[in-house]
């Protein structure tokens, strides 16, 4: 990551961008197969199919945020073009997803809870979130110098760190409408296997879609970069 | 392997980091841990009898439908809440119940105490648990003896 | 609306938001292609 510069990862991601496509279709149809042919919940019945949505979309949008936590680290501390453009890259991918976790969730809730909407410590602290990512983005375009909006952004996104562990355990510190993990607790994941395969080839195909519009952003962020600085010098 | 010199301008940086991140965190860890009650979502009904000054005071609690309290009587639902203590308090709620919710299931009750243990509710949440199954787990699970649930 | 009408609402959401994020990205980088195209043909013809 220090190596590296943005055109050589660019060129890298390219040249496995049809190779992910494909991995990702074959597992997007796979998961959406087993998703069919899966038995209801005993207690949900089919309202708990928006779970293999959900979670993954959950999971990602937790994970693409300490990726870009990490890389603003990386970014400011050793100055590093390719961390900055990287979590450059991926905030839009995670708003995406944090908004697809708040919009499954709360038709999931009207099917179970009864209502769309409360204001628990999980839900809040998704919310906020949402916020953060919206904010990085912002950020990330309201300067003119985009070396300063990823400075700012950087710091925005290292402070927003500390929402993860809020958003993961809050449903372990405090009592909440929402119910506990079911794959990441203690005492192993408590889901029938068959639920579990299903889970984690769904998750697998959402992160490949993820790499996948990663990819391309990082592209055009870059391409964009050359024009213009090809057009600064010719001036 | 290319080995990263650690100049001073990089410890310096990564120093202001790690100050900012750590006074954020420890004020947000200070806020929640003094609104601790207030961000709890609701109370058992064995946290609700040790609270005071209970009169006309909106609040939720929530525990498990004692099993067989499940009833609907003159167009309204009464059940029992029980809690891990076995504390138990009345409920009653005059409006339609979400569809799970169930016996010995989890729910939650928003609304005022009327009396000594009778609580009010004027919205009712299922509260569903973290375990999914297929119907035909717990058949196989029954087989073999190994059901513990309800 | 029943449950299963729900779960397909949430499914038809999710593919939404999908076709149409992979849909806008495509659109930029077919911009940036023409743009990077029209400005290094301008940079040969100079």
């Amino acid at each position: 990551m220090f190596a590296i510069t943005p055109n050589t990862l660019s060129t890298f991601l390219n040249s496995i961008s049809k190779y992910i496509v494909l991995l990702m279709i074959l597992l997007l149809g796979f998961s959406a197969i087993l998703i069919i042919l899966l038995e209801n919940d005993y207690y949900q019945g089919v309202s708990f199919k928006i779970l293999f949505i959900h979670v993954p979309a959950a999971w990602l949008s937790l994970l693409i945020f300490s990726t870009m936590g990490i890389s603003s680290i990386i970014g400011l501390v050793f100055k590093s073009p390719t961390s900055f453009t990287i979590s450059r890259a991926i905030s839009p991918i995670g708003l995406i997803m944090s908004i697809i976790v708040l919009v499954t969730g709360s038709i999931w809730g009207n099917l179970t809870w009864g209502t769309y909407w409360v204001w628990d410590a999980r839900l809040t602290s998704m919310l906020i979130l949402s916020f953060i990512y919206l904010g990085h983005i912002l950020l990330l375009y309201s300067f003119d110098h985009f070396q300063k909006a990823d400075f700012a952004a950087s710091i925005l996104a290292i402070i927003g760190l500390v929402n993860l562990p809020i958003v993961k355990f809050s449903v372990d510190w405090w009592t909440t409408l929402h119910q506990g993990s079911t794959v990441f607790r203690v005492g192993g994941p408590s889901i029938t296997s068959d639920y579990l395969i299903t889970l984690l080839v769904s998750f697998f195909a959402l992160f490949l879609l993820c790499i996948y519009w990663f990819s391309n952003i990082f592209y055009i962020i870059i391409e964009n970069r050359k024009i213009e600085r090809s057009k600064l010098l010719n001036q | 392997m290319r080995i990263i010199k650690l100049n001073n301008q990089i410890k310096k940086r990564f120093i202001f980091l790690i100050i900012i991140f750590v006074c954020f965190s420890s004020s947000i860890v200070l806020i929640s841990y003094s609104l601790k009650d207030q961000i709890a979502y609701f109370v058992s009904p064995s946290e609700l009898y040790q609270m005071k000054d209970l009169d006309d005071r909106y609040l939720r609690v929530g525990g498990l439908v004692k099993e067989g309290s499940l009833k609907f009587e003159n167009n309204i639902w009464k059940f029992e809440i029980i809690d891990e203590e076995n504390k138990s308090i009345k409920v009653e709620f005059s409006k339609t119940l979400p569809n799970l919710v169930e016996e010995n299931k989890g729910i939650i009750v928003e609304g005022r105490i009327l009396k000594e243990n009778l609580f009010i509710a004027e919205i009712v949440l299922a509260k569903h648990d973290e375990n999914y199954m297929p119907q035909s787990a717990i058949d196989k699970m029954q087989e073999d003896g190994i059901w513990r649930g309800n | 609306m029943t449950s299963l009408e729900f779960v397909f609402l949430s499914y038809g959401f999710f593919s939404f938001v999908c076709a149409v994020t992979t849909i806008i990205i495509m659109l930029l980088k077919k911009k940036v292609f023409n743009r990077s195209s029209a400005h290094y043909q301008a940079q040969q013809s100079d």
